[in-house]
């Protein structure tokens, strides 16, 4: 049933009625009533429905999930647009999109509003032949308005495909074939898609002096904080200070990690800036990660118990409220903008011509080198104390050592062939995710542990509040103690023969070589 | 796929007026409808204002396939197709009697359909002939308008036996009562008759309307045209009431 569709984009001079007259020629004409329709498009901050090639639209009473060709996917009644996935009351829509959009909020890219004057195109029997719709359309994204070129655009009947091409004829001599171009209007509407990377990796040259290196590094991760900021301050989702977190993070480990690059009293200062800067969000992103918990700590709940956990959730989203207002003063202080400030003053200017620090003029591939192999070595060393009925605290240092080793990797990326050191991060990645969880599981039973203590037992209902949370903790408690196979394959994989001589041969950086 | 035959022995019932209002109404209920016109006189391609040529003439309805999908023809209408009749539709029963399964032909040329359409209209000519015997086979209901007269009444009875004697049962014949006027006693009369002496009668009746009969000026079904007449009101009753006993 879907039939032939051809545009055509018309130049800007066109008159529309020397258009119908053209066509009037070969049929009879009959005009409909003029059709207006707003578009309003959306996408997370960091482009996941663009990547997959597609964009939400929203057309009230409906929301459309569409290819970026116009082609429609998807289609869910809809009165008002939803923020998050979740919120997205049609279920089969948010079934399909709930592991795409995860916890982003869906971000409002630009408002088109139409205008479709729309014409039957008949024959000699006032039999409708073709279909035909003269599209004008206005962009807005904010204060940025733009016309967007008139569009011809002529609908095929079955049966009647020579009558489609002949009007297709008319058409082409005053415009070229086009197709819907949402790339081109989101570019036009001032976006960059797919122009979001917060990972560090950047075109290094192996020759590079490590302490130029070491500034490109760094201001990548500003660049990505700065990308970030507008979202913490608007609260528009959790990941902005998620990423934000990162990337100080990402900063601190290479300010700690890289060593010797840089002079001592600008690194003192770096390090502890950041590390306030690191400070100043940790709440924030605590709650935000304990309050995404909610349907899983209920589900792990008997479901007679799961209502009496909403009072952690409630306690929660009343310190978020203060702690909001809290977060937003460091945000706008003065003293944030003087650590951007004379950070990013440091990192553009040029590097020194004979800096003291020793490892400042070394080839960063040397640097590079050696840095990621000791981490390794640090891995394989605290690795070999591990065992099933080791120490939690065993497990959590060598969380600490993969931490470190992935940044490295993450920061030199650029410097090695790109699937030798793709394929040796994914091996870390999965001792990583071990770990990562079973220090997951601890942290959050000592939360609710230290929460639980603050509660006034005065009442059945704060009795059965922290009957569920003693419930929780052991459920979590349990989960952790069944992380410490899961870790010691994962890291029995990762210090196989196989993996150490990999890292050697790529990383190993013999006495004199050079790059 | 549905396929519902619009089918009388008799002409001049409101047959092709039938046709072409349910299969509108079809279409408007969202399902992707194909309407056949199986006869030469062509009334049906006519109303939807569609030239009644068939490029390879009674072959599209032999051979079927691409011979009939390259003829099928989109209406003005939003999930509305036709497939037109051709005056060569005359010669359909004889080029039957050649094939190898004389009464189960058509039934094979519209499988294929299926997986493009949810419904097909056919639309017959007023007769009992060799097509009609593949019309009966082929469609899963056979909707049947009856003006209420006395010699509809025989008619109906004749079509009955002619059924019991092909071994088809009367279950999926359903008549319905076409071109009522209230006013006619007689009508009243063999209304009641029929209804008490048949219990399949469908509850919905088609009033004697000048609206219908009018369709062949505006050339459109009368729903599109008027559609809250009381000739619109009337179609969608007896769409409701079919659609029911179909079973979608």
């Amino acid at each position: 049933m879907n039939q032939d569709v051809l545009s055509f984009s018309l130049p800007p001079d066109t008159e529309v009625e020397q258009v119908i007259a053209d066509l009037g020629k070969l049929f009879r004409i009959d005009e409909q009533p003029e059709e207006r329709r707003r578009f309003k498009y959306y996408d997370t901050f960091d482009w996941r429905l663009y990547k997959r090639k597609q964009i939400m639209v929203f057309a009230r009473p409906n929301l459309y999930l569409q290819s970026l060709d116009g082609q429609q996917q998807l289609a869910a009644s809809c009165a008002v647009m939803p923020r998050f996935v979740w919120d997205l009351e049609e279920e089969s829509m948010r079934q399909h999109l709930e592991p795409i959009l995860e916890m982003r909020a869906l971000l409002p890219l630009m408002d088109v509003a139409s205008t479709a004057c729309k014409f039957d195109l008949r024959n000699e029997d006032l039999k409708t032949v073709v279909r035909l719709e003269i599209q004008s359309r206005k962009l807005q994204n904010g204060t940025l308005e733009k016309e967007w070129p008139i569009e011809a655009t002529l609908h095929g009947l079955r049966g009647y495909e020579s009558e489609l091409q002949k009007a297709a004829k008319k058409l082409k001599k005053r415009g070229k074939e086009s197709a819907s171009d949402i790339p081109a209007m989101l570019q036009t509407m001032g976006h960059e898609p797919l122009g979001y990377n917060s990972k560090p990796n950047l075109g290094l040259r192996p020759d590079m002096r490590a302490d130029e290196a070491g500034k490109q590094i760094f201001a990548h991760m500003m660049e990505v904080i700065h990308q970030n900021m507008d979202g913490m301050r608007q609260d528009l989702d959790s990941e902005f200070l998620h990423d934000f977190r990162v990337a100080v993070r990402r900063t601190r480990s290479g300010l700690s990690q890289i060593k010797n690059i840089m002079d001592p009293s600008v690194l003192a200062r770096a390090k502890a800036d950041f590390s306030q800067l690191g400070k100043i969000t940790n709440l924030t992103r605590d709650l935000d990660v304990y309050l995404l918990k909610h349907d899983e700590y209920r589900n792990l709940l008997p479901e007679d118990m799961q209502p009496d956990v909403e009072q952690f959730f409630q306690h929660l989203r009343k310190v978020r409220k203060r702690e909001r207002t809290v977060l937003l003063k460091h945000l706008n202080s003065q003293e944030l903008a003087e650590i951007f400030n004379w950070w990013e003053a440091f990192l553009a200017e040029p590097v020194p011509e004979n800096p003291e620090p020793v490892n400042a003029t070394l080839p960063v591939i040397q640097l590079a080198g050696k840095s990621i192999m000791k981490r390794y070595k640090n891995i394989c060393r605290d690795g070999a104390l591990l065992h099933q009925q080791a120490e939690d605290q065993l497990f959590h240092d060598l969380r600490i050592d993969c931490k470190k080793l992935r940044y490295q990797m993450e920061f030199f990326l650029s410097l090695y062939p790109k699937d030798r050191i793709s394929n040796l991060i994914s091996r870390l990645k999965k001792l990583q995710n071990g770990l990562g969880d079973f220090n997951d599981f601890y942290v959050q039973q000592e939360t609710l542990k230290e929460y639980v203590h603050h509660i006034r037992v005065r009442s059945n209902s704060a009795r059965d509040h922290v009957l569920a949370i003693g419930v929780l903790i052991g459920m979590l408690r349990e989960k952790q103690h069944n992380l410490k196979a899961v870790c010691i394959k994962g890291l029995n994989t990762f210090l196989s023969e196989e993996t150490r001589q990999l890292f050697t041969d790529l990383f190993k950086v013999e006495k004199g070589e050079k790059a | 796929m549905t396929t519902f035959a619009i089918y009388s022995i008799k002409g001049g019932v409101g047959k092709t007026a039938a046709c072409v209002n349910l299969s509108y109404l079809a279409a408007a209920s969202g399902y992707n409808v194909l309407v056949c016109d199986l006869d030469p006189q062509s009334s049906t391609t006519f109303y939807f204002r569609v030239k009644p040529k068939v490029k390879s003439g009674v072959k599209s309805l032999i051979k079927g396939k691409k011979h009939a999908y390259k003829s099928i023809k989109g209406t003005d209408f939003q999930g509305l197709d036709l497939l037109p009749a051709d005056f060569s539709f005359r010669n359909l029963d004889l080029a039957y009697d050649q094939a190898d399964k004389p009464t189960r032909k058509l039934k094979d040329v519209l499988k294929p359909f299926k997986k493009d359409y949810d419904i097909i209209f056919l639309d017959c000519p007023p007769n009992l002939t060799l097509l009609s015997e593949n019309i009966l086979h082929a469609a899963d209901w056979v909707v049947n308008p009856i003006v209420p007269t006395t010699l509809s009444q025989r008619t109906h009875e004749q079509l009955l036996q002619f059924l019991e004697s092909e071994g088809m049962t009367g279950e999926k014949i359903l008549p319905f009562f076409s071109m009522v006027e209230r006013r006619k006693s007689l009508h009243k009369e063999v209304i009641l008759d029929m209804v008490q002496n048949h219990d399949n009668m469908l509850t919905n009746t088609i009033p004697y309307l000048s609206d219908i009969e009018r369709m062949g000026i505006h050339r459109e079904p009368v729903i599109h045209t008027k559609p809250h007449s009381i000739s619109a009101r009337a179609y969608r009753a007896l769409w409701e009431e079919l659609k029911a006993i179909a079973g979608m």
